[in-house]
């Protein structure tokens, strides 16, 4: 565990003016992307990640999480003033927000989904900063037998979750493994799948093909499937005025127990591999419904419904980090979007990072605890000018997200191999969507695999290639049963609900 | 039901190849503490293996895209490919432009100012973020 200098000294990192300009400015810029529908935050994360390239390792990782904590905000602008998400995880938020805004009180609605949204955020942040170094202590303690099994479980949780189909969870988790397989082997150093070429030696380009499979292929589906007719629809006419948002702290405080109850919901989901902020939000809602003594007040303009899904959906945000800062293990894309952040910068995740890197983690969580507060500043501000954005033409904002991703991929491969990799799997990210085959889970499985790869190798050395020795480690087993029911447990469950559910990204 | 089965045949037929072809072309088949075709074989099992159990798959998940989607896609992914082609001989800006004005026409766009704003303002302003800002050089032009 750091000791108290490492821990100020983090935070007076987190202080400078630089890192302080990146916190507003990926607030800001995770807003505005939020509130744009169909741009979602994890295209924004993608796109961001070269731009860091340059940043130090702090300012990036700063920055990068203040896109995404700025895009749970932006979110619920959309939602609220057109009944449109701007992301997947404020649908909940429409519910209510929108009856609100139609009945003249769009800024009201706006302010509840900021400061509850913020409130959230925060609380989150904190639980992640009291449990993940003890976490990562006991992590620590685990040999390499026991975190293989973790990697197992994490696999099979995480196809499990996300997705309508385990089968195709786990198709696309083994493609992400295959794909992880590409390159120079851990163990003897031979070359797998080069096909004669250098590029391929180092393996594929991480950032080229999370921007390929998560921003090009949403931008891809976006302009196909533009017609002359959908081109051509008008503007939504919007009217955001001052005077219909005024809300007072007793208005909040009349929601703090939903509030509250909604950031124990979303800590728990985001702290859970495979589940997103849009299940935190929609089960908040859910359940602040049921247990309402009004429950037909709902999706009228109660402000307990935007209560009860921003604060949850905003609370996955810090709590997602919590199995990659103790285990490596990223609990979510956004999660795993940062692991390309942190492995540009040299830094492999996981719960050394507390003992190696334990100024660089703190700075990271004060950097945190500034952005939710930057979050309260900037959306005091901007919200009523991001709220434009909704209305600015896609013959824009996908072209230039489009050149951004092509430039992006560009700069961070070191040139045009990794536009050929964006192109690639830009048009593979197209179909996996088509299909439902979670690029989620393609991502992680990437992720995961080579440090599954090299524990499997210490397992193997240590059991002497005998695996009758795994029953000499009770928590491996005891992992790899849960393995396997949570293949039986989870498998059916997905199938039941398929046939409503559409693959959603969780963010 | 049919594309589900359509996905599951391909997705077989994939992890077949995988194992009769690319795996003993492309890695190395060694003894040490684990083989560096382990992972590969492994994953391409699971792939076979998968895709049969998807080919008896009952529950549809797929969506479906119109002709005139596909097509459209064919031609944007050319486009980029186009892009990665011409870049290195004519330089990063001019093939913006050029991109920028192929997809503006893709997406139906007629107003003038937001072509402007496509063609034009897009492409300078991600030049100057990446190559001026943040000193990370693009391909220059010839001329």
């Amino acid at each position: 565990m750091p000791d108290l200098a490492t821990i100020l000294a983090g935070a007076a990192d987190a202080a400078t003016l630089s890192n302080l300009f990146f916190i507003i400015l990926g607030v800001a810029i995770g807003q505005v992307v939020g509130a744009i529908p169909g741009m979602t935050i994890l295209m924004a994360l993608a796109i961001a990640i070269p731009i860091t390239y340059t940043m130090d390792t702090l300012t990036a990782i700063a920055f990068l999480i203040s896109v995404n904590k700025g895009g749970t905000v932006g979110g619920a602008i959309p939602a609220i003033l057109i009944n449109t998400p701007g992301t997947p995880e404020s649908a909940a938020t429409a519910l209510d927000g929108h009856p609100m805004a139609k009945k003249g009180q769009p800024m009201k609605a706006m302010r509840y989904s900021l400061y509850y949204s913020v409130f959230g955020d925060f609380w989150s942040d904190i639980v992640l900063i009291t449990v993940a170094a003890p976490l990562a202590i006991v992590a620590l303690k685990m040999g390499p037998v026991e975190v293989t099994a973790l990697m197992v479980l994490a696999f099979t949780v995480i196809t499990g979750l996300v997705g309508n189909s385990m089968v195709k969870g786990l198709i696309a988790a083994a493609l992400g493994c295959l794909c992880a397989s590409i390159g120079l082997d851990p163990g003897q150093g031979t070359p797998r799948f080069t096909f004669g070429s250098l590029n391929l030696y180092d393996g594929l380009p991480l950032t080229a093909m999370s921007i390929g499979l998560l921003a090009v292929a949403e931008i891809f589906h976006q302009i196909a499937k533009t017609t002359k007719a959908t081109a051509a629809t008008a503007p939504i006419p919007m009217s955001v005025r001052e005077d219909d948002g005024r809300l007072t702290l007793k208005d909040l405080l009349a929601n703090r127990y939903v509030a509250l109850r909604a950031t124990v919901i979303g800590t728990l989901i985001g702290a859970i591999p495979g589940l997103g902020s849009a299940t935190a939000g929609f089960l908040s809602y859910s359940i602040t419904k049921q247990s309402a003594k009004d429950p037909e007040s709902f999706g009228t303009g109660d402000p307990r419904g935007i209560a009860a899904s921003e604060a949850a959906n905003s609370a996955v945000v810090g709590a997602n980090l919590i199995p990659l800062l103790t285990l490596g293990i990223p609990g979510n894309i956004a999660a795993a979007l940062l692991v390309s952040a942190f492995i540009i910068h040299g830094i492999q995740p996981g719960p050394l990072l507390f003992k190696e890197q334990g100024q660089l983690i703190y700075g990271m969580f004060a950097a945190m605890l500034v952005a939710n507060f930057a979050n309260l500043a900037v959306g005091q501000i901007g919200m009523r000018f991001w709220a434009f954005a909704i209305s600015a033409p896609n013959s824009v904002i996908y072209p230039a997200s489009l050149l951004l991703c092509f430039t992006g991929s560009y700069v961070t491969a070191g040139g045009l191999f990794g536009v050929m990799i964006m192109l690639i799997f830009g048009v593979a990210g197209y179909f996996m969507r088509l299909f439902a085959i979670s690029p989620i889970a393609f991502i992680i499985g990437y992720v995961l695999t080579p440090e599954l790869e090299s524990k499997l190798i210490q397992s193997v050395l240590i059991t002497r290639g005998d695996p009758w020795k795994v029953l000499d480690h009770p928590i491996a087993i005891a992992l790899l049963v849960l393995s396997v029911a949570s293949i039986v447990y989870l498998g059916p469950r997905r199938r039941k609900g398929a046939k409503k559910a559409v693959d959603q990204p969780a963010a | 039901m049919l594309t589900e089965r359509l996905i599951g045949g391909f997705v077989a037929a994939f992890g077949a190849v995988l194992l009769l072809v690319l795996i003993p072309m492309e890695v190395s088949d060694m003894r040490g503490p684990v083989n560096p075709a382990l992972f590969p074989k492994a994953a391409a099992w699971l792939i076979l293996l998968l895709g049969v159990v998807q080919i008896l798959a009952t529950a549809r998940t797929s969506q479906d895209a119109s002709p005139m989607e596909l097509v459209r896609l064919v031609i944007l992914a050319a486009l980029v490919l186009g892009g990665i082609l011409i870049m290195p001989v004519i330089g990063f800006l001019p093939t913006a432009v050029l991109m920028m004005a192929a997809v503006a026409a893709m997406m139906f766009e007629r107003r003038l100012g937001w072509i402007a704003v496509t063609v034009i303002a897009v492409p300078a302003v991600t030049f100057t973020l990446f190559d001026i800002v943040l000193e990370r050089p693009l391909p220059p032009m010839p001329y």
